[in-house]
């Protein structure tokens, strides 16, 4: 390589002419040799004759920008982390408020639906009840404080979130299925109506009581309120949007965790929340009944009520009969209601009735032709219960309207009815010996109406027992099941003197 | 102790031998110390195309800028020649940039090889040589032969042959770019 240090004076000599002709050869040669050269010389050529100065200030520039660069380099670096770590921690700290509610719930809750509130889960009830109270503490803040002590409803408090809509009707459910207070040994939750654990999936629509003064439509995306006529008092139907309504069943009501057939009746100021399940998935809880729909309605009175209630008391499955006075015939189509609720039902054709229902409660029972009774509950879950026949004349009408309207007796019965039945069973339940008691016993009433398989449950003597076979068989003839399915039918016989 | 050796060394340490060093520590003021050699040449041939002096200092400048980058990206064999293209190629640009386009004639533009032959000596070459200047144009033969074998300068062949100072540089560039090629193609034979 030619030499490295240009001597820039000797360019300029050989510019101003000052260098001899071996010089200038000697330049011009390198110049051919080396192109860079050449430009330059010919630069230096077309420019200004003095350009030491330029290449001196040429020089400290080329100092200053070797020396102080770094420091420049470093600046943006700086600025650019400094900005960095500005922006996470505020992302961070927006972040934050949400992450200190959410894992006592999630620990707890399965959240998989779009609500913004989950529901309960499998795996949350079946923790044990030390965790869960724990996590009780969590919840008060971003739940109504419930004033109890029992640890069946901090149990509830703790599994269940954010207290209002569905969680008056949960709560129900779940101390029904807790046979001891102050016990919790296994918890869970079933479903009204049928055995599934609760989860609430998928469409879910809520509304708050303190805004819920008018009705329903307009306040829930795809849920349509629609009243056959203007008249106030009257029900109205309900669609709920995307849900098969062609067939004109309305969804499933369920107030306070029992099922209702109409909400017509409620006050709406009565109403603290509603919760509409829209989607399909609400059959996979409710059942077949839930394809229209389901809604939830959570009643202002239940939920303080219960609050306190539950504290003490438990809601239980009242099992009853209702029989006459006179005949102790069962009644059927009795109408069962719980007072101040409204909820009820009816006996079936064997008088037999089964209501959810808490200490204390009162039941309203109510026959034609019968005077109405009040009936108080109180420890027991199973109640009997007898009318008097009213004397006076029928001038009142008592609408049948509760629960599912039976017309038709589904179950085997006697032909003519009970009452003939238990007639025919008082004048024949005779003993030779004279000989009083009871007889138990159960058979098999066929599709075609024959009895077979007699078999004694409770047996006063052997005679008694084949005397109470004998009556049976040579009694009224039965009627068989609806549904043609051979059904077993128990009878107690009273043997008098 | 091997700082000083080299720093005693300095004027002769190599351009790689420069390159390396600052490849390896990132020290800036190395490559200020190589660019600053060079910082004339460059300068001129910023010179030759942007013709303003500001300008051409600040385009010294932002070559240097381009030969930060650059160098740590390829591997710079030769430094020298290397330098001369970007610096070439950056005053182009400009140019092309101010919409000034200086028409550059063919001459001017051309490339020229950096790689020294190796000094041929030998009977065969010479004769080779002398064959191919009689292959070449009058003028051509004329320049070549007044400033290679007589070592005349520019101005002395330009007085000497009659043509003017930018005649006789390109007769004596384009006639040694001929003898070139006249070489490597009896070479090849």
């Amino acid at each position: 390589m030619s030499a490295k240090k240009t001597d820039i004076s000797q360019i300029e000599k050989y510019l101003a002419g000052e260098l001899d002709t071996r010089a200038m050869h000697e330049l011009e040669r390198q110049a051919l040799n080396d192109p860079f050269l050449m430009d330059a010389l010919e630069g230096y050529e077309r420019a200004s004759k003095n350009q030491q100065a330029n290449l001196t200030d040429l020089s400290n520039r080329l100092q200053q920008r070797v020396h102080t660069k770094r420091r420049m380099v470093l600046w943006p670096a700086i600025a650019a982390s400094v900005l960095l770590f500005a922006g996470l921690g505020t992302w961070w700290l927006l972040r934050s408020p949400r992450i200190q509610p959410r894992p006592p719930q999630s620990s707890i809750v399965q959240s998989k639906s779009v609500t913004p509130k989950p529901a309960v889960s499998d795996s949350a009830i079946k923790q044990n009840a030390p965790q869960i109270a724990q996590t009780k503490h969590k919840f008060k803040k971003a739940h109504r404080t419930l004033k109890t002590s029992v640890v069946n409803e901090q149990v509830l408090a703790a599994v269940l979130p954010p207290a209002d809509k569905s969680a008056a009707y949960e709560r129900q459910k779940f101390t029904d299925t807790l046979t001891t207070p102050n016990e919790l040994k296994e918890v869970v939750v079933i479903g009204y109506g049928a055995q599934k654990k609760v989860s609430i999936t998928g469409a879910v629509a809520s509304i708050k009581a303190d805004s819920l003064t008018s009705t329903l439509s307009g306040r829930v995306a795809g849920v349509n309120v629609v009243t056959k006529n203007g008249r106030p008092g009257t029900s109205s139907r309900i669609q709920i949007r995307g849900i098969n309504t062609q067939s004109g069943v309305e969804p499933l009501y369920i107030v306070d965790g029992k099922l209702a057939d109409k909400i017509s009746d409620l006050k709406q100021n009565d109403v603290a929340s509603i919760n509409v399940l829209k989607d399909t998935s609400a059959t996979a809880i409710y059942g077949s009944r839930a394809a229209n729909g389901v809604i939830i309605i959570t009643t202002k009175k239940s939920k303080l009520d219960n609050l306190s209630e539950v504290e003490s008391k438990q809601t239980q499955l009242i099992a009853g009969r209702i029989l006459s006075k006179s005949g102790n015939e069962p009644l059927p189509g009795v109408a069962v209601k719980l007072a101040g609720k409204n909820t009820g039902v009816t006996t079936d054709a064997n008088g037999r009735f089964k209501i959810q229902a808490q200490k204390g409660d009162v039941l309203d029972i109510a026959y034609v032709g019968y005077q109405n009774e009040k009936v108080k509950v109180k420890g027991h879950d199973s109640l009997q219960i007898k009318l008097n026949e009213r004397q006076s004349a029928l001038s009142e009408v008592v609408v049948v309207g509760y629960g599912t309207p039976r017309e038709v007796i589904e179950e085997a019965h006697p032909t003519n009815g009970w009452q003939e039945f238990n007639k025919y069973l008082k004048e024949n339940a005779n003993l030779a010996d004279g000989k009083t008691g009871v007889v138990k016993l159960t058979f098999v009433v066929n599709a075609d109406n024959s009895l077979s398989d007699f078999k004694i449950v409770r047996s006063l003597n052997a005679q008694a027992d084949q005397e109470a076979i004998e009556l049976i068989k040579d009694g009224p003839s039965w009627q068989h099941n609806v549904n043609g399915q051979p059904e077993k039918v128990t009878v107690r016989i009273r043997f008098r003197k | 102790m091997k700082l000083f050796s080299l720093r005693k060394t300095k004027p002769q340490a190599g351009d790689e031998d420069l390159l390396q060093r600052y490849r390896q520590t990132g020290d800036l003021a190395l490559l200020g110390e190589l660019y600053e050699q060079y910082m004339p040449l460059v300068y001129g041939v910023c010179l030759k195309y942007l013709q303003d002096e500001e300008q051409s200092k600040d385009a010294v400048m932002q070559i240097f800028e381009e030969l930060i980058v650059k160098v740590t990206r390829h591997e710079v064999k030769q430094f020298k020649s290397w330098l001369y293209v970007l610096a070439r190629n950056f005053c182009l640009m400009q140019l092309r940039a101010g919409k000034k386009m200086e028409t550059l004639s063919i001459d001017e533009v051309m490339e020229f090889p950096f790689v020294l032959h190796p000094d041929e000596s030998n009977e065969a070459q010479l004769k080779q040589l002398e064959c191919c200047m009689r292959k070449l144009t009058a003028p051509q033969q004329q320049s070549i032969d007044l400033f290679y074998l007589r070592e005349k300068c520019y101005k002395e062949v330009a007085e000497i042959t009659g043509y003017s100072l930018n005649e006789v540089k390109s007769y004596i560039q384009n006639g040694k770019r001929n003898l070139k090629i006249c070489l490597e193609a009896n070479r090849e034979r």
